[in-house]
């Protein structure tokens, strides 16, 4: 078996399991958790303490990110959507704290990096204030575990009352820009692992959201599953911690969303029966359409309702506005989004009752079982590679150096076939690939008589950032069209492009964006096109072709600078393989 | 010249007997499988430009005397050769970073010398070049599978046009393969055909072009004078030396399933007339940089055809400024010319046939090795360069050596020297590498091969890895 390790440090170089808990140990002598005025309202030692008591009573919790540029500004917020909520007869049970991407690096490191529009805690006093606003627990998603700056991060949390504590798989994906830190993320994560160990008992809980980190990535649901029983296996069997996976950002099926939670629920009794966290609301299915937004909401939430209905967890669920993907919320909109889903709990036993369990679990097995096969596969080939199986920080870099593709390719459970992606049939297709042939078979409905209209033409294809869906989308139409496709794949750099306008001779060049640096992008790519001597190639930038302003808030079009520079910014599907036949016809 | 007995005769059969037909010397080797070690090693001035069986005849004729007649006979008996320098090849492509740095990696794991690269289209000045140079074979890459035919067919014209009839082997986009073959035979050009070497995005398939130089090199071989006679005594002659030796380096790094290998490492050979320079290591990412091109093979060979002792030490000299040099060694700019003068006239010179001044001319030698050692590394590391850019800050070309730990010298003017350390240490990054983000080690650990087994270890290691690995551990000496 050829694995290509793309190592970012040497592991086996790594400080080993005991150096490791020593440390950890060290700083947890320093350690005592707060008390949040969730803990006192409830009665609780941890949030875990009152999950466990939800499970009993069957009471189902409801969350909240938020998250403004200061925490003025986000107490304000959490104040005002407490006593909204309380003046309705609801509630927020948890708010999930956003910090902005820089929170995850050690301040002499934060120098040159791009400020985010999210949270940033300058202060002891400002970490030890979260839980002292409302009695809404605070909830570390984002930008504390798996990142160079996990250990202080961590500590910070709970100190301040805050057990529940990730995001884990921020390893696998959140990145720097022109910083490499990974041997001293490897190493201030698997610390915090063992942190969060220490304090097990008094409820603290790992959070891992497969979403973040190569959820986006997998094509195969068992592979997934048995991915995230790959963390589970390093953080509570290796490290000794509690840990509960959130998932659905992007589950769009309302049933896989329940057969995958009973999932990672059996894989938790397996192991340690810890709590869940949350799950999270399908993010990718919002869009500028309010309504549809709306019927997104009301689909996945009910599903994650009805699950807990059926097998309570102890996982919240997400409020997410539905004019998430437009902006950020206001008070009014989180509260509008917990006032559908008060309604929504009020309602979903008159579904669960009527449901097919035996059919759902059924599928569930099916994921289980899946899941445990890769997970075997994947721990036996890590152990030939020559990995320490018994070192956590080794598991999390060797199967980083390795990638979700390669996971797939060398230990996907589904059967092998030659012409599938990855080739292997996935057992059961994540939403994410199922979603994307629906959109191509739509797409293909809707355009006529596409077959042959561009036989004969070269085609290089590229996404500017870690986004491919909709690369993937124009793809399959350009194929559709008999296009020989030259695909690049995702965070491609402008001097690949160029030189693989040449070794293929395509005279067609197809961007996706996603980031905010369109403007950026394109001037690079058209730069080193010139420098390459590359005349008459057909330009086309689609997806959100926008840039973040250096001091602004939100990302502004610059579609109309893209067209002066010469490229296509049609931005349309339906019109594309016309717009690309009639270029070839004429030049 | 007998070198030495390692252990008393055998009676037992598990005997190899491991030749190289080199240039200078021909060398013998003779292995126990059961003791995994050597047992015995000799090694004669070459005689392959007369008659290769007269060598071979006293490394036989040795053996025997040592080991005796019935091990020698029970012997299996297996050969490399250097096929005096190595084959000269020249690179044409259509990209720097794609198929000229597949077509580069493919040619120098074969065993070849690569004189000159071209990248895009040729033009009249490059083939009147090209006819200029002694060049034996021209690899003609480029285009993805079902990717650029016209630059790939323009190029095959160009070649086609070309006075002399160097062999062309084309491993480029195979849609154009019939167009490139009609070109070149139409011209009387003889050529071979072989697999994509870029077949797609992301892939290298350097496997079937390898292979088809090291049978090109290898027939070059069979007109080594004295070759048939040699034949029936061998039972084979299996592969080019320089391939022998990146096969033993890539085991000596891995190990095998029974012994650890010693990790990522390097191994310069400095020869009279190249520098050869071979790497084994995951080429890992620099920083957070965006790694373009062909990707990198785990274990690399890289040949500096104007870099080495004799024949080359003008253009190392040269390279380097004859004034730095003699500056740095104490001595005037006409009498460094006059050494190296020697040099070019009398390639196998040696500091003690001038007795009167041999302390300056092993000095001189000295000098030429790390300056060989030092621009052959930096021409096999790759480099990153920093881009404006909003997906990196870097763009990383070629491969990243910063995770060597070792470095091994081989060949005699490495091994033979009194400081061999002071020449391998020239691998290492200095501060102007630094600015220049050339991606070499900071610090290593310094070895020579001292009973230059790796020929023989290259060649068992297919047949017997544990014990090529034992004899390979046993011949490394840290300095």
């Amino acid at each position: 078996m050829q694995i290509s390790l793309n190592k970012r440090f040497e592991y086996k170089a790594l400080p080993d399991m005991k150096t490791l808990r020593a440390r950890a140990e060290e700083l947890c002598a320093n350690i005592t958790i707060g008390t949040t005025l969730f803990m006192k309202k409830h009665n609780v030692k941890s949030e875990a303490e009152f999950k466990k008591k939800c499970i009993e009573t069957g009471y189902i919790s409801k969350h909240s990110h938020i998250g403004y540029t200061t925490w003025e500004k986000t107490a304000e917020a959490m104040v005002k959507i407490y006593e909204e909520l309380e003046k309705r007869g609801s509630t927020v049970d948890r708010f999930g704290i956003c910090f902005d991407q820089n929170m995850g690096l050690p301040e002499e490191y934060r120098k040159g990096q791009i400020k985010g529009i999210s949270l940033m805690f300058y202060s002891d006093e400002e970490w030890l204030q979260m839980g002292q606003i409302v009695p809404a627990q605070p909830h570390m998603g984002d930008m504390v575990l798996g990142t160079p700056n996990s250990i202080h991060n961590t500590v910070m949390s709970l100190r301040a009352g805050a057990t529940t504590v990730g995001n884990a798989t921020h390893y696998w994906c959140q990145e720097y820009p022109g910083l490499e830190l990974e041997e001293l993320r490897t190493i201030e994560t698997t610390t915090s692992l063992m942190i969060m160990a220490h304090f097990a008992d008094q409820g603290a809980l790992i959070h891992s959201n497969v979403d973040d980190g190569f959820g986006g990535q997998m094509q195969d649901l068992a592979n997934l599953a048995g991915f995230a029983r790959i963390e589970r296996y390093y953080m509570e069997e290796l490290c000794g911690a509690n840990m509960s996976h959130c998932f659905g950002n992007m589950f769009s099926n309302p049933i896989s969303r329940i057969v995958f939670n009973l999932t990672m629920s059996d894989y938790a009794e397996q192991t340690h029966h810890a709590v869940g966290s949350l799950i999270y609301g399908n993010t990718v299915g919002y869009g500028f359409d309010i309504e549809n937004n709306m019927g997104v909401l009301s689909s996945y939430a009910m599903a994650d309702i009805i699950g807990q209905t059926y097998r309570p967890t102890g996982h919240s669920i997400a409020a997410v506005p539905v004019t998430e993907a437009m902006r950020i919320p206001n008070v009014d909109e989180i509260v509008q989004a917990h006032r559908i889903i008060d309604k929504m709990i009020e309602k979903a036993p008159y579904y669960a009752e009527h449901m097919d369990w035996e059919k759902i679990i059924a599928e569930k097995e099916v994921l289980k079982k899946g899941g445990e096969l890769f997970f075997e596969r994947v721990m036996n080939g890590l152990d030939d590679l020559g990995v320490n199986i018994n070192h956590a920080g080794e598991i999390m870099a060797a199967l980083k150096a390795i990638g979700p593709y390669q996971l797939e390719e060398l230990f996907g459970v589904g059967e092998a076939d030659k012409n599938a992606l990855r080739g292997r049939r996935p057992l059961r297709p994540t939403d994410v690939v199922v979603d994307l042939k629906a959109k191509q078979k739509e797409i293909m409905d809707r355009i006529d008589d596409i077959s042959g209209k561009l036989d004969g033409v070269k085609i290089v294809i590229a996404s500017s950032d870690q986004h491919e869906f909709g690369k993937d989308l124009v793809k399959d139409v350009m194929l559709s069209a008999g296009a020989s496709v030259f695909d690049l794949g995702f965070s491609v750099a402008p001097l690949e492009i160029a030189e693989t306008l040449i070794e293929t001779e395509s005279k067609v060049l197809l961007i996706s964006t996603h980031n905010g640096f369109a403007y950026s992008y394109a001037k690079e790519v058209i730069a080193e096109m010139e420098r390459k001597k590359l005349k008459d190639v057909l330009f086309i930038m689609g997806g959100l072709l926008n840039e973040n302003p250096e001091d602004g808030v939100l990302a502004v079009d610059v579609s109309d600078q893209l067209f002066k520079m010469g490229i296509n910014v049609d931005n349309d599907i339906d019109t594309m393989a016309d717009t690309i036949r009639d270029f070839i016809k004429f030049n | 010249m007998m070198r030495k007995m390692l252990n008393s005769p055998l009676e037992d059969m598990d005997k190899y007997i491991l030749i190289d037909f080199g240039s200078t010397f021909t060398k013998a080797a003779v292995v126990s499988a059961k003791e995994k070690k050597i047992v015995f090693t000799t090694m004669t001035p070459s005689t392959v430009h007369k008659d290769a069986k007269l060598g071979l005849d006293i490394c036989y004729s040795r053996i025997k005397q040592n080991l005796g007649t019935e091990v020698f006979d029970g012997a299996r008996k297996l050969a490399t050769s250097s096929a005096a320098g190595g084959l000269r090849m020249i690179v044409v492509g259509l990209t720097r970073n794609l198929s000229i740095s597949a077509g580069r990696n493919a040619a120098f794991s074969a065993g070849a010398k690569i004189i000159k690269t071209y990248t895009g289209l040729l033009t009249s000045g490059d083939i009147e070049a090209i006819d200029q140079s002694k060049v034996e074979i021209i690899f003609l890459c480029g285009g993805f599978e079902g990717g650029n035919e016209s630059g790939i067919i323009h190029n095959a014209k160009m070649l086609g046009r070309c006075r002399s009839n160097i062999p062309i082997i084309y491993s480029g986009n195979s849609k154009a393969i019939h167009e490139v073959r009609k070109q070149l035979l139409i011209r009387q050009k003889e050529c071979a055909l072989v697999d994509n070497i870029i077949p797609e995005i992301g892939k290298v398939n350097s496997g079937p072009a390898e292979e088809l130089i090291r049978q090109v090199f290898m027939s070059r071989i069979t007109d080594m004078k004295g070759l048939d006679k040699v034949r029936g005594e061998l039972e084979n002659v299996l592969m080019p030396t320089p391939a022998a030796v990146l096969r033993a380096g890539a085991l000596l790094s891995r190990g095998t399933e029974n012994k650890e290998g010693l990790g990522p490492l390097m191994i310069v050979d400095v020869g009279g007339a190249t520098t050869d320079v071979y790497s084994h290591a995951e080429s890992t990412l620099y920083e957070s940089a965006k790694c373009i091109g062909s990707p990198e093979p785990y274990s690399k060979r890289t040949v500096e055809g104007d870099l080495g002792m004799r024949e080359s030490s003008d253009h190392v000299i040269a390279e380097i400024g004859y004034e730095r040099v003699a500056s740095d060694l104490g001595i005037t700019v006409e009498s460094l010319r006059s050494s190296i003068d020697r040099r070019l006239k009398k390639r196998d010179f040696l500091p003690s046939d001038d007795t009167s001044a041999k302390k300056r001319e092993a000095l001189i030698d000295q000098q030429i090795a790390k300056y060989a050692v030092n621009l052959a590394a930096r021409r096999h590391a790759g480099h990153a360069e920093a881009v404006h850019s909003t997906i990196c800050k870097f763009i990383q070309c070629g491969k990243n050596l910063t995770e060597i730990a070792t470095v091994i010298g081989t060949g005699g003017q490495v091994v033979k020297s009194r400081e061999p350390k002071e020449i391998l240490k020239e691998v290492l990054i200095q501060e102007r590498d630094k600015i220049n983000k050339i991606l070499l080690p900071e610090s290593c650990c310094f070895m020579i091969d001292a009973d230059y087994i790796f020929y023989a270890a290259g060649l068992l290691s297919q047949i017997d890895p544990d014990t090529a690995l034992s004899i390979m551990k046993a011949s490394i000496k840290e300095v």
